[in-house]
């Protein structure tokens, strides 16, 4: 009789052990996958906010004073067309980049950029 | 048939006495000629027509020197057509840049009788010869500059389409024909000025209300507009913001020399690049010009833009308040600043992503 109410108690034991367990992997998993979600939402946000800052970045730059990165031969092609040798066109890239407050999530972003000025001016 | 000769005879003699500027550069068209292989850079060259080759009688050629040593590249002798050749080539021909690489991808020649040329350019040389238009029936001679503008124009359902457009200048006896021929690509056959929109004479309505729409879309279809000036040209015309603008005086007024007049009054035409309308109250009015002078476009001391006639210190201006055309409407316009530039347009946004986490 006493042998079998030690296999009770070990028989439950071992259960609430294995119960214990389960409860346990199933916790982490779900941390793990509220943190996958999370991550591509936190991502999604950085990029999101990268771009606002990029395109606030573009619209606010000193357009005349950056560096070209190449000089065009013609202008490209336009409604209002001028012949050729009046403006100048050039061509610049803008690039920005943005990190989450951890620097986990990283996003960047850059803008190919045309800058047309006149050819002929007079200070 | 006799007096068919004749009256050519009488006009090309009529023609070669009148007296009218000779618009062209002195020095050859300078272009860059694309590598053969990755590891080369393009080649400087020149492009030297009948005028710089010092052959000005004979038939037309055109020929690509190398711009450091001079050493000759390519010539083009032998045109397709029935006899191989053509008249002599005095206007400056213009290259065409297609692809934006900065090399020579075409060359547009004019020979003096109003053949119209497209030659296609590949890093050893000439490649192809195309006639674009026949404007010979029109007896006039075609011996000034050549002008190229890449514009974008409404084709068709209101879809903008990448063109080029040729400014070309014709002298007749009565006064110079200014053609501005769209290159329509898969053409059957050469162009006429048949073929062209005939945009001399502007309306009463159209001065009032503007380009009639049927005549908008007529031109949009269409392969160019012309328009016949009882003057001669007195400078290159320039396009600036999409409108020609272009100084011209009477004949008689015209000395051998391209020099004025005293008592000579000019006229400068502002004309719409699209369908050769209305951009200012008027189309064209009087100025007074100064001698062999040419159109410029520059910020004054004031800070503002403004269109003027310079040669070598002597500076008269034209015109302030200029206009820029835009593609809301037909005849839509918007001042043009010396604020707005430069201007700053934005062609692409993209995202670099690296590695993955």
């Amino acid at each position: 009789m006493a042998i079998n109410k030690g296999m009770v108690l070990i028989v439950a034991l071992v259960f609430l052990l294995v119960m214990a367990l389960l409860v346990s992997a199933m916790l982490l998993v779900s941390q793990l996958s509220h943190k996958t979600a999370y991550a591509a939402q936190q991502q999604l946000q950085t990029s999101q906010l990268a771009l606002k800052q990029h395109l606030s970045q573009l619209t606010s730059l000193p357009a005349g004073e950056l560096p070209a990165a190449e000089l065009m031969a013609d202008c490209p092609a336009s409604y209002a067309a001028w012949s050729g040798g009046a403006v100048q066109c050039e061509l610049l890239r803008v690039d920005t980049e943005t990190y989450s407050g951890g620097r986990h999530f990283y996003a960047g972003y850059s803008s190919l950029l045309l800058r047309q000025r006149l050819t002929k001016e007079v200070d | 048939m006799a007096t068919r000769y004749l009256i050519t005879l009488f006009s090309l003699l009529l023609t070669a006495t009148a007296n009218s500027c000779n618009l062209n550069e002195a020095e050859p068209v300078a272009a860059n000629l694309a590598a053969g292989n990755a590891d080369e850079q393009p080649r400087r060259v020149l492009l030297s027509n009948n005028v710089q080759l010092e052959l000005p009688e004979a038939d037309g050629v055109l020929k690509i020197h190398s711009a450091d040593s001079f050493m000759l590249i390519d010539q083009l002798t032998d045109w397709p057509t029935a006899t191989g050749q053509i008249s002599s080539i005095k206007a400056q021909p213009v290259v065409l840049d297609h692809n934006y690489d900065g090399s020579a991808d075409a060359v547009y020649v004019v020979d003096s009788r109003g053949l119209l040329w497209f030659v296609t350019i590949n890093s050893r040389g000439f490649e192809a010869v195309e006639l674009l238009a026949d404007f010979s029936d029109t007896q006039a001679r075609f011996t000034q500059p050549l002008q190229l503008v890449q514009m974008l124009a409404p084709h068709s359902a209101g879809l903008m389409q990448q063109q080029t457009m040729l400014l070309l200048t014709a002298t007749m006896p009565a006064g110079d024909l200014l053609l501005a021929v769209k290159h329509q690509r898969h053409r059957q056959s050469p162009l006429q000025l048949a073929d062209l929109i005939d945009r001399t004479v502007v309306s009463a309505d159209e001065q009032r209300y503007g380009i009639a729409e049927q005549l908008w879309q007529q031109i949009q279809q269409g392969a160019g507009w012309y328009i016949q000036l009882d003057q001669r040209l007195t400078a290159v015309p320039q396009v600036y913001a999409g409108v020609i603008y272009l100084t011209s005086a009477a004949e008689t007024q015209l000395r051998a020399d391209c020099s004025l007049a005293d008592d000579a009054v000019s006229q400068l035409y502002a004309v719409h690049l699209h369908h050769a309308g209305l951009v200012y109250a008027r189309r064209q009015w009087d100025i007074s010009a100064i001698d062999n002078a040419e159109l410029v476009l520059q910020k004054n001391s004031s800070g503002e833009l403004e269109l003027s006639l310079q040669h070598d210190q002597q500076q008269q201006l034209l015109l302030t308040d200029l206009k820029a055309i835009t593609d809301e409407c037909a005849d839509c316009v918007t001042p043009l600043t010396a604020a707005q530039f430069p201007v700053t347009l934005r062609l692409a946004t993209y995202q670099t992503e690296q590695g993955a986490h």
